[in-house]
């Protein structure tokens, strides 16, 4: 089992060879980052999808039928194998990426999958001192993976304030 | 002529007269006296001007008669005999003897009341060394013996072990040797013949008249501490069956209860055992053979349980090795979780204790409660894709056999149009075969993205659905690209298991249950099926298999459900999952625990007490 990043047909146009390779590589620094012994034996499914997915997705896991940049899904401790999965909107994420550009959206990428990785790793903001813990967790996770220091509380999310959880709770410990 | 007494110096030195005719006499500090015989202990009282002792077994008060009374007013104690002055010798003589039958009547029910305590205490004890603890302090008391050992016979009866040793008056170290049962020690031979062996004085001198003990008494012992072991009861444990169990040894009988020193106390007050002294110790050690019997038989029955519940977890282990430790583990946390509700002094805990017993039903919990996985098929357990290895072999030769059928339908075409005539190399046709074959490559594609346990895109979904329609002609006969199982497991949103596998792997609960409920674990372990079978199910009525409320969710088995999600997150010996660090396994919990799911006061002492310590490695 290995970091698997998948590609949506919707957005291939925008992420070529090069950005795939910096997402995955991304992705397993963080994964190592967050303590999981091998990067490679955590189980870790991320998909980069478009709105029309990311509307079904966020309509299936948490009724609200919008767009939305990033869902995760974490895996059932004891019954499945692997950290999670993580499905990404890339156009959501251009809307919202600090300037046009392969560059901005890599960053705002990295951005998403370091919170994407905290709620994966069983953090959530649910009020403001667990927000805090996961901001910690997530500043920690993305030095030691050499990214950017994330600043904001995802809570008080100045893009999205009406926001509950990107945790798609109706995925876990499905029975 | 009976002379008459008439104070209590005169009755004093009459007794003090007579030394053989009642025992061994003494002159207490304050002028009383104080005379024993055996065990019996009668104290003379001038109850006129002094107070009683408190060690005694009957009080004779002699005053003259005109102050007795009001002497007796002062004395509250129990056991009070008077002699009134004047009185004649024989009066004395017959009062004193009365007080002596008195005193050795109340010392026989009170040993008597020994034995009984001493018989509800063995009944109750399970365990063989502290059986031999107390059969030896209670032999101790009733002889007086200054020391005394217990040996066990092990092997075939042919060794002798040291098992127990008491000695009030030297302090050694006796740690435990054996050695042969032979008639060349007094315990080898108490041994063989399963009679007792009683010695007066083996330091004085050797009568010539006597026949030679067949035993030698090695005085390694005694040289060493400068010790003399004088007197000896030696005493057979013999169950009812007669089986000789082991062998009790008192030394020195003494006088009063003082430790030996110096040689003129061996000389003195040490004593031969009396005949009685050797009644009781037969009784003492028959009570003992049964009560040492008892013991280890319920040591078997332990040890036999112990045992199996050890295979059957080496059997679930074997089963699926990637999780092996997994079933200790969960064990040792619910144990130590159980034991740190028993030490909370508040909150919620408060009222929760278990006893030794309790805790054993929680280790046997939980070393067996993945036991129905030996039910649930081993590829199930380690699925990682959601096409088996197997299936998949069986999907891609299918494909390749697909693709074989499409040449062949394109070179039967080409022979078709070679023997009539007409273009072989048609481009059209060529185009044709082409665009079926990409079609058959990009169905593969789809069914290998799709086999990835991910979040399966709509796209592939649909596709899927689509690839189900398509089939091959094989000799006639129409093969379909993808069976119906093959599609269930495909279309699968999430996670490598279907419902069905999903369904078969909590199964395990079941099986569980089903096992453990077939054994019978007797009153003490009755609720090990309970706990070990509700170990999935969540207070919010979500778990498995029974979907319970919290109501029916005993404590011990929501200590299992902390500990076994703990050890499924923080196990570092699975190859295909993360072992996530001890702080995010927490926060992962906690989460369930805000879900409703787990009980969150069990969870705040899990964390709080730091009862994930207790398997004492770093996880993660």
């Amino acid at each position: 089992m290995t970091v698997r990043l998948q590609v949506d047909d919707a957005v291939a146009p925008w992420i070529d060879h090069a950005l795939r390779r910096r997402l995955t590589i991304t992705l397993e620094r963080l994964v190592r980052a967050a303590g999981c012994r091998h990067a490679a034996a955590a189980g870790l499914g991320v998909r980069i999808v478009g709105d029309a997915e990311m509307i079904a997705l966020h309509r299936e896991h948490m009724g609200e039928a919008t767009p939305t940049d990033v869902l995760s899904f974490p895996a059932d401790p004891v019954l499945d194998p692997g950290l999670g999965d993580i499905a990404i909107d890339w156009d959501q994420l251009r809307r919202q990426a600090p300037g046009p550009g392969p560059a901005a959206w890599f960053a705002e990428a990295q951005q998403l999958l370091v919170h994407a990785v905290a709620h994966l790793c069983g953090h959530d903001h649910g009020d403001a001192a667990q927000a805090r813990a996961m901001l910690r967790f997530e500043q920690r996770i993305a030095r030691r993976a050499a990214i950017a220091t994330p600043q904001r509380h995802y809570r008080r999310s100045r893009r999205d304030a009406t926001r509950r959880s990107d945790v798609a709770t109706g995925a876990r410990w499905s029975p | 002529m009976a002379r008459a007494l008439a104070d209590f110096a005169d009755v004093r030195a009459h007794i003090l007269a007579q030394p053989r005719m009642w025992g061994r006499i003494e002159v207490l500090a304050d002028g009383n006296l104080s005379i024993q015989r055996r065990r019996a202990h009668v104290v003379v009282l001038d109850a006129q001007s002094t107070w009683p002792p408190e060690d005694y077994d009957v009080l004779l008060a002699v005053a003259p008669t005109e102050v007795l009374s009001a002497a007796l007013a002062r004395l509250r104690t129990p056991r009070v005999q008077v002699l009134p002055l004047p009185a004649s010798t024989l009066m004395v003589e017959r009062m004193v003897g009365e007080a002596l039958r008195a005193a050795t009547d109340h010392d026989q029910s009170t040993m008597a009341d020994r034995l009984l305590e001493l018989g509800t205490a063995l009944n109750a004890e399970r365990n063989s060394t502290r059986v031999l603890e107390l059969i030896m302090q209670y032999a101790r008391e009733f002889t007086r013996a200054d020391a005394g050992s217990i040996y066990l016979v092990e092997g075939d009866g042919e060794r002798l072990v040291f098992k127990i040793s008491h000695n009030d008056s030297v302090q050694a170290d006796f740690s435990e040797f054996s050695f042969p049962v032979s008639s060349r020690s007094i315990v080898g031979s108490a041994v063989l013949h399963g009679k007792t062996v009683r010695v007066d004085d083996l330091y004085a001198a050797a009568d010539p008249q006597a026949t030679m003990p067949p035993w030698n008494h090695d005085r390694s012992f005694d040289m060493r501490f400068g010790y003399q072991t004088r007197s000896i009861l030696t005493t057979p444990m013999i169950t009812p069956d007669k089986r000789v169990l082991g062998v009790i040894q008192l030394i020195n009988a003494r006088r009063d209860l003082a430790p030996l020193r110096t040689p003129e106390d061996f000389a003195l007050r040490v004593e031969a055992f009396t005949e009685e002294d050797e009644r009781v110790c037969q009784a003492l050690a028959a009570q003992g053979a049964v009560a040492l019997e008892n013991a280890r038989l319920y040591a078997e029955i332990q040890a036999l349980f112990e045992g199996f519940v050890r295979a059957s977890v080496t059997a679930i282990e074997q089963r699926d090795p990637t999780t092996s430790g997994h079933s200790q583990r969960v064990a040792d946390l619910t144990c130590a979780l159980a034991r740190a509700a028993d030490a909370a002094g508040s909150g919620r805990f408060r009222d929760v204790s278990y006893s030794a017993e309790q805790l054993r039903e929680i280790e046997y919990a939980g070393l067996l409660h993945d036991f129905g996985k030996v039910g649930v098929r081993e590829e199930v357990l380690v699925k990682a894709k959601k096409l088996y290895p197997h299936q998949l072999a069986l999907l891609q030769s299918r494909f390749d056999h697909a693709r074989t059928a499409l040449q062949l339908e394109l070179l039967q075409q080409q022979l078709a149009r070679a023997r009539t005539g007409g273009v072989i190399d048609d481009p059209e046709l060529l185009a044709a075969h082409g665009l079926r074959l990409r079609a058959l490559d990009e169905a593969l594609a789809a069914v290998m993205v799709a086999n990835e346990p991910s979040i399966l895109p709509q796209a592939v979904s649909s596709k899927l659905g689509e690839i189900a329609q398509l089939g091959f002609d094989a000799g006639g006969r129409t093969v379909q690209l993808l069976g119906h199982d093959e599609l269930v497991a495909l279309t699968v949103r999430r996670g490598s298991l279907t419902t069905a596998e999903r369904m078969e792997i909590q199964q395990h609960v079941t099986h569980t249950y089903n096992f453990l409920v077939r054994i019978p674990w007797g009153r003490q372990l009755q609720q090990v099926p309970d706990i070990a079978g509700k170990h999935h199910e969540y207070l919010d009525g979500s778990g498995y298999p029974a979907q319970l409320p919290a109501g029916d969710i005993p404590l011990q088995a929501r200590m299992m459900t902390v500990a076994d999600i703990y050890d499924a997150l923080t196990a570092s010996d699975r190859p295909y999952k993360r072992a996530v660090p001890l702080a995010q396994a927490l926060e992962i919990l906690r989460g369930e625990a805000t879900a409703g799911k787990v009980d969150p006061d069990v969870l705040d002492l899990f964390i709080g007490a730091k009862v994930y310590d207790a398997l004492g490695v770093p996880r993660g």
